[in-house]
Protein backbone atom coordinates (compact mmCIF):
# COMPACT_ATOMS: atom_id res chain seq x y z
CA UNK A 1 0.00 0.00 0.00
CA UNK A 2 1.12 3.34 -0.96
CA UNK A 3 1.88 6.47 1.58
CA UNK A 4 0.85 9.50 0.98
CA UNK A 5 2.73 12.70 2.92
CA UNK A 6 0.98 16.02 3.01
CA UNK A 7 3.02 18.72 1.54
CA UNK A 8 3.23 20.19 4.92
CA UNK A 9 4.37 17.17 6.74
CA UNK A 10 6.99 16.41 3.84
CA UNK A 11 8.51 19.77 4.30
CA UNK A 12 8.92 19.90 7.50
CA UNK A 13 10.96 16.55 7.21
CA UNK A 14 13.30 17.71 4.39
CA UNK A 15 14.19 21.00 7.07
CA UNK A 16 14.63 18.62 9.70
CA UNK A 17 16.88 15.86 7.64
CA UNK A 18 18.84 19.65 6.28
CA UNK A 19 18.96 20.86 10.00
CA UNK A 20 19.53 17.42 11.45
CA UNK A 21 23.22 16.45 13.22
CA UNK A 22 24.56 19.10 11.36
CA UNK A 23 23.70 21.84 13.87
CA UNK A 24 26.48 21.61 16.35
CA UNK A 25 29.16 21.19 13.84
CA UNK A 26 31.68 24.19 12.64
CA UNK A 27 30.09 23.69 9.72
CA UNK A 28 31.96 25.68 6.60
CA UNK A 29 34.47 26.74 8.77
CA UNK A 30 37.17 26.66 5.93
CA UNK A 31 35.94 30.45 5.15
CA UNK A 32 36.73 31.55 8.32
CA UNK A 33 34.61 35.58 8.13
CA UNK A 34 33.25 34.99 5.02
CA UNK A 35 31.24 32.28 6.62
CA UNK A 36 28.17 33.79 5.28
CA UNK A 37 29.70 34.08 1.90
CA UNK A 38 30.50 30.22 1.99
CA UNK A 39 26.63 29.38 3.04
CA UNK A 40 25.23 31.93 0.22
CA UNK A 41 27.54 30.15 -2.14
CA UNK A 42 26.43 26.46 -1.08
CA UNK A 43 22.61 27.52 -1.25
CA UNK A 44 22.94 29.01 -5.20
CA UNK A 45 25.00 25.72 -5.50
CA UNK A 46 22.88 23.46 -4.05
CA UNK A 47 19.42 25.30 -5.58
CA UNK A 48 19.56 24.00 -9.04
CA UNK A 49 20.23 20.46 -7.51
CA UNK A 50 17.75 20.37 -5.27
CA UNK A 51 15.21 21.57 -8.73
CA UNK A 52 16.68 18.60 -10.47
CA UNK A 53 15.51 15.91 -7.16
CA UNK A 54 12.01 17.68 -7.55
CA UNK A 55 11.42 17.57 -10.92
CA UNK A 56 12.79 13.71 -11.10
CA UNK A 57 10.33 13.34 -8.15
CA UNK A 58 7.29 14.90 -10.08
CA UNK A 59 8.35 13.45 -13.48
CA UNK A 60 8.21 10.16 -11.08
CA UNK A 61 4.69 11.03 -10.05
CA UNK A 62 2.16 8.31 -9.32
CA UNK A 63 4.83 5.50 -8.72
CA UNK A 64 7.73 5.19 -6.21
CA UNK A 65 11.35 6.08 -6.94
CA UNK A 66 12.42 2.28 -7.39
CA UNK A 67 9.79 1.54 -9.74
CA UNK A 68 10.55 4.77 -11.73
CA UNK A 69 14.14 4.34 -11.88
CA UNK A 70 13.22 0.49 -13.12
CA UNK A 71 10.97 2.10 -16.12
CA UNK A 72 14.18 4.41 -16.96
CA UNK A 73 17.00 1.43 -16.52
CA UNK A 74 15.30 -1.76 -16.87
CA UNK A 75 14.56 -4.80 -13.81
CA UNK A 76 18.15 -5.74 -13.23
CA UNK A 77 20.51 -2.39 -13.44
CA UNK A 78 17.48 -0.61 -11.48
CA UNK A 79 17.78 -3.34 -8.70
CA UNK A 80 22.23 -2.65 -8.52
CA UNK A 81 21.53 0.72 -8.26
CA UNK A 82 18.96 0.26 -5.16
CA UNK A 83 21.57 -1.93 -3.82
CA UNK A 84 24.17 0.89 -3.71
CA UNK A 85 22.02 3.66 -2.28
CA UNK A 86 20.80 1.17 0.21
CA UNK A 87 24.47 0.24 1.28
CA UNK A 88 24.54 4.64 1.34
CA UNK A 89 22.02 5.51 3.13
CA UNK A 90 23.07 3.01 5.75
CA UNK A 91 26.71 4.33 6.03
CA UNK A 92 25.04 7.81 6.44
CA UNK A 93 23.06 6.39 9.45
CA UNK A 94 25.81 4.83 10.58
CA UNK A 95 27.67 8.58 10.67
CA UNK A 96 24.94 9.73 12.59
CA UNK A 97 24.39 7.43 15.32
CA UNK A 98 27.86 7.88 15.81
CA UNK A 99 27.81 12.29 15.28
CA UNK A 100 25.09 12.00 18.10
CA UNK A 101 26.44 9.25 20.22
CA UNK A 102 29.65 10.58 20.13
CA UNK A 103 28.68 14.26 21.25
CA UNK A 104 26.44 12.99 24.21
CA UNK A 105 28.85 11.42 25.19
CA UNK A 106 31.65 14.41 24.85
CA UNK A 107 29.36 17.12 26.89
CA UNK A 108 27.49 15.30 28.92
CA UNK A 109 27.60 11.23 29.65
CA UNK A 110 31.37 10.65 29.17
CA UNK A 111 31.30 7.44 31.54
CA UNK A 112 28.31 5.91 29.47
CA UNK A 113 29.64 3.45 26.65
CA UNK A 114 28.30 4.74 22.86
CA UNK A 115 26.90 1.24 22.43
CA UNK A 116 24.44 1.56 24.85
CA UNK A 117 22.90 5.22 23.43
CA UNK A 118 23.07 3.95 19.92
CA UNK A 119 21.06 0.81 21.20
CA UNK A 120 18.70 3.16 22.91
CA UNK A 121 18.84 5.33 19.72
CA UNK A 122 18.45 1.96 17.83
CA UNK A 123 15.18 0.68 19.52
CA UNK A 124 13.44 3.91 18.90
CA UNK A 125 14.40 4.03 15.71
CA UNK A 126 13.17 0.27 14.55
CA UNK A 127 9.78 1.25 16.40
CA UNK A 128 9.13 4.45 13.89
CA UNK A 129 10.70 3.15 10.75
CA UNK A 130 8.12 0.16 10.95
CA UNK A 131 5.44 2.63 11.54
CA UNK A 132 6.71 3.91 7.76
CA UNK A 133 6.97 7.49 6.17
CA UNK A 134 3.45 9.08 7.20
CA UNK A 135 4.21 7.89 11.23
CA UNK A 136 7.66 9.51 10.05
CA UNK A 137 6.47 12.67 8.76
CA UNK A 138 3.73 13.56 11.30
CA UNK A 139 6.61 12.78 14.05
CA UNK A 140 9.07 15.58 11.59
CA UNK A 141 6.14 17.98 11.66
CA UNK A 142 5.19 17.82 15.34
CA UNK A 143 9.13 18.35 16.53
CA UNK A 144 10.35 20.78 14.03
CA UNK A 145 8.07 23.42 15.25
CA UNK A 146 9.81 22.66 18.79
CA UNK A 147 13.00 22.47 17.15
CA UNK A 148 12.66 25.80 15.86
CA UNK A 149 11.21 27.92 18.51
CA UNK A 150 14.20 26.74 20.35
CA UNK A 151 16.51 27.76 18.34
CA UNK A 152 14.98 30.57 17.58
CA UNK A 153 14.69 32.03 21.30
CA UNK A 154 18.31 30.99 21.62
CA UNK A 155 19.57 33.25 18.87
CA UNK A 156 17.09 36.51 20.10
CA UNK A 157 18.98 35.41 23.26
CA UNK A 158 22.39 35.55 21.74
CA UNK A 159 21.75 39.18 19.77
CA UNK A 160 23.05 40.95 22.40
CA UNK A 161 26.46 39.39 22.11
CA UNK A 162 27.12 39.47 17.95
CA UNK A 163 29.95 41.04 16.79
CA UNK A 164 29.46 41.84 12.99
CA UNK A 165 32.75 42.87 13.00
CA UNK A 166 33.81 39.37 13.38
CA UNK A 167 32.73 39.08 9.62
CA UNK A 168 35.41 41.59 8.57
CA UNK A 169 37.61 41.84 6.57
CA UNK A 170 35.53 40.70 3.71
CA UNK A 171 37.46 37.28 1.61
CA UNK A 172 40.97 38.98 2.90
CA UNK A 173 42.30 35.43 1.18
CA UNK A 174 40.14 35.53 -1.64
CA UNK A 175 37.21 33.55 -3.20
CA UNK A 176 38.94 30.19 -2.00
CA UNK A 177 38.01 29.61 1.07
CA UNK A 178 35.05 30.83 0.78
CA UNK A 179 34.46 28.23 -2.15
CA UNK A 180 35.89 25.30 0.12
CA UNK A 181 33.44 26.12 2.92
CA UNK A 182 30.66 26.34 0.24
CA UNK A 183 32.03 22.78 -0.89
CA UNK A 184 31.90 21.40 2.78
CA UNK A 185 28.00 22.37 3.07
CA UNK A 186 27.17 21.04 -0.31
CA UNK A 187 28.59 17.69 0.53
CA UNK A 188 27.15 17.70 4.60
CA UNK A 189 24.11 18.03 4.68
CA UNK A 190 22.52 19.90 1.95
CA UNK A 191 23.12 17.56 -1.40
CA UNK A 192 22.63 14.46 1.23
CA UNK A 193 19.08 15.48 0.38
CA UNK A 194 19.06 12.50 -2.50
CA UNK A 195 18.36 10.26 -0.17
CA UNK A 196 14.64 11.77 0.31
CA UNK A 197 13.84 9.99 -2.98
CA UNK A 198 13.86 6.36 -1.86
CA UNK A 199 11.70 7.26 1.29
CA UNK A 200 8.62 9.17 -0.62
CA UNK A 201 6.35 6.72 -2.39
CA UNK A 202 4.02 9.67 -3.59
CA UNK A 203 2.55 12.78 -3.01
CA UNK A 204 -0.78 14.09 -3.52
CA UNK A 205 -0.39 16.76 -6.78
CA UNK A 206 2.52 16.08 -9.29
CA UNK A 207 3.82 19.49 -8.57
CA UNK A 208 4.45 18.83 -4.37
CA UNK A 209 7.58 17.58 -4.88
CA UNK A 210 8.42 20.99 -5.51
CA UNK A 211 6.83 22.30 -2.64
CA UNK A 212 8.29 19.58 0.15
CA UNK A 213 11.99 19.75 -1.77
CA UNK A 214 12.84 23.53 -2.29
CA UNK A 215 10.76 25.33 0.58
CA UNK A 216 11.88 22.76 2.77
CA UNK A 217 15.71 22.79 1.92
CA UNK A 218 15.59 26.44 1.91
CA UNK A 219 14.21 26.76 5.10
CA UNK A 220 16.89 24.39 6.56
CA UNK A 221 19.42 26.52 4.89
CA UNK A 222 18.60 29.57 6.32
CA UNK A 223 18.28 27.72 10.06
CA UNK A 224 21.82 27.07 9.65
CA UNK A 225 23.11 29.91 7.64
CA UNK A 226 21.55 32.18 10.79
CA UNK A 227 22.77 29.91 13.75
CA UNK A 228 26.28 29.08 12.61
CA UNK A 229 26.63 32.98 11.42
CA UNK A 230 25.57 33.94 14.44
CA UNK A 231 28.26 30.99 16.54
CA UNK A 232 30.47 32.92 14.60
CA UNK A 233 29.91 36.49 15.39
CA UNK A 234 29.31 35.60 18.87
CA UNK A 235 32.94 33.45 19.67
CA UNK A 236 34.85 35.41 16.57
CA UNK A 237 35.84 33.62 13.07
CA UNK A 238 39.15 32.25 14.76
CA UNK A 239 38.03 30.07 17.56
CA UNK A 240 34.44 29.20 15.37
CA UNK A 241 36.59 26.74 13.46
CA UNK A 242 38.87 25.62 16.88
CA UNK A 243 35.91 24.12 18.67
CA UNK A 244 34.25 20.64 18.26
CA UNK A 245 30.50 22.06 18.91
CA UNK A 246 30.78 26.25 18.30
CA UNK A 247 26.98 26.56 18.48
CA UNK A 248 27.37 24.71 21.36
CA UNK A 249 29.46 26.53 23.09
CA UNK A 250 27.98 30.31 21.78
CA UNK A 251 25.04 29.32 22.97
CA UNK A 252 26.72 28.58 26.74
CA UNK A 253 27.58 32.44 26.70
CA UNK A 254 23.57 33.22 27.35
CA UNK A 255 23.54 34.75 30.61
CA UNK A 256 20.50 36.98 31.36
CA UNK A 257 21.35 38.21 34.67
CA UNK A 258 22.53 35.33 35.99
CA UNK A 259 18.49 34.14 36.28
CA UNK A 260 18.70 31.62 32.67
CA UNK A 261 21.58 29.91 31.73
CA UNK A 262 22.80 27.08 30.74
CA UNK A 263 20.51 26.45 27.77
CA UNK A 264 22.99 24.81 26.16
CA UNK A 265 21.33 21.58 27.10
CA UNK A 266 18.33 22.67 25.29
CA UNK A 267 19.75 22.79 22.02
CA UNK A 268 21.73 19.73 22.72
CA UNK A 269 17.62 17.99 23.04
CA UNK A 270 17.22 19.41 19.33
CA UNK A 271 20.38 18.25 18.16
CA UNK A 272 19.40 14.47 19.51
CA UNK A 273 15.93 14.53 17.88
CA UNK A 274 16.99 16.24 14.48
CA UNK A 275 19.37 13.40 14.50
CA UNK A 276 17.14 11.05 15.32
CA UNK A 277 14.97 11.61 12.36
CA UNK A 278 18.15 11.84 10.30
CA UNK A 279 18.90 8.10 10.95
CA UNK A 280 15.05 7.14 11.02
CA UNK A 281 15.25 8.40 6.70
CA UNK A 282 18.52 7.13 6.34
CA UNK A 283 17.37 3.95 7.93
CA UNK A 284 14.11 3.89 5.57
CA UNK A 285 15.78 4.52 2.83
CA UNK A 286 18.13 1.76 3.08
CA UNK A 287 14.96 -1.27 4.11
CA UNK A 288 13.23 0.41 1.01
CA UNK A 289 16.09 0.23 -1.28
CA UNK A 290 17.38 -2.58 -0.07
CA UNK A 291 13.68 -4.91 -0.68
CA UNK A 292 13.46 -3.31 -3.95
CA UNK A 293 16.95 -4.53 -4.53
CA UNK A 294 16.15 -8.13 -3.60
CA UNK A 295 12.50 -8.05 -5.33
CA UNK A 296 10.29 -7.95 -1.99
CA UNK A 297 7.29 -5.50 -1.63
CA UNK A 298 7.27 -5.12 1.96
CA UNK A 299 10.18 -3.68 3.62
CA UNK A 300 9.46 -3.81 7.41
CA UNK A 301 11.04 -6.96 8.19
CA UNK A 302 14.60 -5.51 6.78
CA UNK A 303 14.46 -2.64 9.09
CA UNK A 304 15.55 -4.59 12.32
CA UNK A 305 18.62 -6.50 11.53
CA UNK A 306 19.72 -2.83 9.12
CA UNK A 307 19.20 -0.73 12.52
CA UNK A 308 21.22 -3.24 14.73
CA UNK A 309 24.00 -3.09 12.22
CA UNK A 310 23.85 0.41 12.62
CA UNK A 311 25.32 0.01 15.71
CA UNK A 312 28.79 -1.57 15.31
CA UNK A 313 28.77 0.57 12.28
CA UNK A 314 28.51 3.54 14.25
CA UNK A 315 32.18 2.38 15.59
CA UNK A 316 33.17 1.39 12.18
CA UNK A 317 33.38 4.07 9.73
CA UNK A 318 34.46 7.19 12.53
CA UNK A 319 35.81 5.77 16.07
CA UNK A 320 36.89 9.11 17.48
CA UNK A 321 35.71 12.41 18.02
CA UNK A 322 38.13 13.81 15.51
CA UNK A 323 37.82 11.86 12.91
CA UNK A 324 34.11 12.91 13.41
CA UNK A 325 34.92 16.48 12.98
CA UNK A 326 37.24 15.47 9.66
CA UNK A 327 33.86 13.51 8.43
CA UNK A 328 31.55 16.32 8.95
CA UNK A 329 34.25 19.15 7.41
CA UNK A 330 35.88 17.52 4.67
CA UNK A 331 34.87 18.71 0.90
CA UNK A 332 33.31 16.93 -1.70
CA UNK A 333 34.07 13.28 -1.52
CA UNK A 334 33.95 10.44 -4.08
CA UNK A 335 30.87 9.27 -2.31
CA UNK A 336 29.55 12.92 -2.66
CA UNK A 337 30.21 12.94 -6.64
CA UNK A 338 28.64 10.02 -7.34
CA UNK A 339 25.70 9.40 -5.39
CA UNK A 340 24.61 13.12 -4.70
CA UNK A 341 25.57 14.61 -8.50
CA UNK A 342 26.27 12.01 -11.27
CA UNK A 343 23.40 9.28 -10.64
CA UNK A 344 20.82 11.88 -10.24
CA UNK A 345 22.02 13.86 -13.08
CA UNK A 346 21.84 10.49 -15.28
CA UNK A 347 18.76 9.74 -13.96
CA UNK A 348 17.09 13.29 -14.78
CA UNK A 349 18.83 13.27 -18.43
CA UNK A 350 17.24 9.76 -19.14
CA UNK A 351 13.74 10.64 -17.31
CA UNK A 352 13.61 13.84 -19.46
CA UNK A 353 14.65 11.65 -23.10
CA UNK A 354 11.91 9.09 -21.91
CA UNK A 355 9.24 11.81 -21.20
CA UNK A 356 10.26 13.55 -24.70
CA UNK A 357 9.89 10.08 -27.17
CA UNK A 358 7.00 8.97 -25.20
CA UNK A 359 5.58 12.80 -25.77
CA UNK A 360 6.57 12.42 -29.70
CA UNK A 361 5.73 8.52 -30.50
CA UNK A 362 1.89 9.37 -28.59
CA UNK A 363 1.59 13.56 -29.95
CA UNK A 364 -0.40 14.00 -26.52
CA UNK A 365 0.07 15.55 -23.46
CA UNK A 366 2.73 13.04 -21.65
CA UNK A 367 3.54 15.17 -18.52
CA UNK A 368 5.38 11.80 -16.63
CA UNK A 369 7.58 8.56 -17.22
CA UNK B 1 31.93 -13.59 28.05
CA UNK B 2 30.31 -10.18 25.95
CA UNK B 3 30.42 -11.98 22.57
CA UNK B 4 28.15 -14.71 24.57
CA UNK B 5 25.73 -11.43 25.40
CA UNK B 6 25.36 -10.26 22.00
CA UNK B 7 25.19 -14.02 20.36
CA UNK B 8 22.51 -14.70 22.74
CA UNK B 9 20.82 -11.35 22.69
CA UNK B 10 20.57 -11.44 18.69
CA UNK B 11 19.18 -14.92 19.04
CA UNK B 12 16.36 -13.57 21.37
CA UNK B 13 15.60 -10.56 19.28
CA UNK B 14 15.25 -12.57 15.88
CA UNK B 15 13.13 -15.28 17.73
CA UNK B 16 10.91 -12.93 19.00
CA UNK B 17 10.41 -11.10 15.47
CA UNK B 18 10.23 -14.02 13.51
CA UNK B 19 7.59 -15.25 16.40
CA UNK B 20 5.24 -11.96 16.00
CA UNK B 21 5.11 -11.91 12.01
CA UNK B 22 1.75 -12.59 10.77
CA UNK B 23 3.04 -14.73 7.71
CA UNK B 24 6.24 -16.16 7.34
CA UNK B 25 7.33 -16.67 3.73
CA UNK B 26 10.48 -18.65 3.20
CA UNK B 27 12.05 -16.33 1.51
CA UNK B 28 11.64 -13.51 3.47
CA UNK B 29 12.59 -15.65 6.73
CA UNK B 30 16.14 -16.76 5.02
CA UNK B 31 17.14 -13.15 3.87
CA UNK B 32 16.24 -11.90 7.60
CA UNK B 33 18.10 -14.57 9.00
CA UNK B 34 20.94 -13.84 6.41
CA UNK B 35 21.28 -10.33 7.58
CA UNK B 36 20.43 -10.64 11.06
CA UNK B 37 23.40 -13.21 11.14
CA UNK B 38 25.70 -10.70 9.35
CA UNK B 39 24.84 -7.98 11.56
CA UNK B 40 25.96 -10.06 14.92
CA UNK B 41 28.85 -11.02 13.11
CA UNK B 42 29.73 -7.34 12.46
CA UNK B 43 28.95 -6.78 15.87
CA UNK B 44 31.35 -9.81 17.20
CA UNK B 45 34.47 -8.30 14.77
CA UNK B 46 34.24 -4.91 15.79
CA UNK B 47 34.11 -6.03 19.23
CA UNK B 48 37.26 -8.04 18.89
CA UNK B 49 39.42 -6.80 15.92
CA UNK B 50 41.17 -3.78 17.00
CA UNK B 51 40.92 -0.81 14.09
CA UNK B 52 38.53 -3.09 11.81
CA UNK B 53 39.68 -2.00 8.64
CA UNK B 54 36.91 -0.23 6.34
CA UNK B 55 37.10 -1.63 2.60
CA UNK B 56 37.80 1.53 0.47
CA UNK B 57 35.76 1.08 -3.03
CA UNK B 58 35.77 4.75 -4.03
CA UNK B 59 39.33 5.18 -3.01
CA UNK B 60 41.14 5.84 -6.41
CA UNK B 61 38.40 8.49 -6.83
CA UNK B 62 38.54 10.42 -3.64
CA UNK B 63 42.50 10.23 -3.96
CA UNK B 64 41.76 12.12 -7.02
CA UNK B 65 39.55 14.66 -5.49
CA UNK B 66 41.90 15.25 -2.48
CA UNK B 67 44.56 16.51 -5.55
CA UNK B 68 42.01 19.24 -6.39
CA UNK B 69 42.04 20.50 -3.09
CA UNK B 70 43.11 20.72 0.44
CA UNK B 71 40.56 18.05 2.59
CA UNK B 72 38.83 16.83 -0.66
CA UNK B 73 38.00 13.36 -0.76
CA UNK B 74 38.41 11.77 2.62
Amino acid sequence: MKEIVPDKQGMALVTLFVVGNTLVFALGGRAGADIWLAFLTAIVLAAPFILLFARLTSLMHGETFAAGVEKLFGKWPSRIIALLYAGYAWKLGCLVVSDVTHFIQTVSLPTTPQTVMALAFGVLVIWIVKGGIEVLARFGSLMSRGVFSVLFIAFALLINRIDLGQFMPVMYNGFGPVLEGALQLIDFPFLETVLLFWIFDGFHKKNSAYKVFVPGFLVGALILFVMDCTSLAVLGADRYGIFYFPIFTAIARIDVSTFLTRLESIVAVTFAVGSFVKIAVCLLAASKALAYALGFDDYRFLVTPLVLGTIPGSRWFVATMMEIEASATKTISATTFLYHLVFPITFWILAEVRLYLRKRNKAGKQRDI
Amino acid sequence: MVIALVIVSFIAVGTVEIWRWPRRSWQKVVVYLVLLAAAAAFSILILTVDELPVPGILGPLDELLSSFWPGGGA
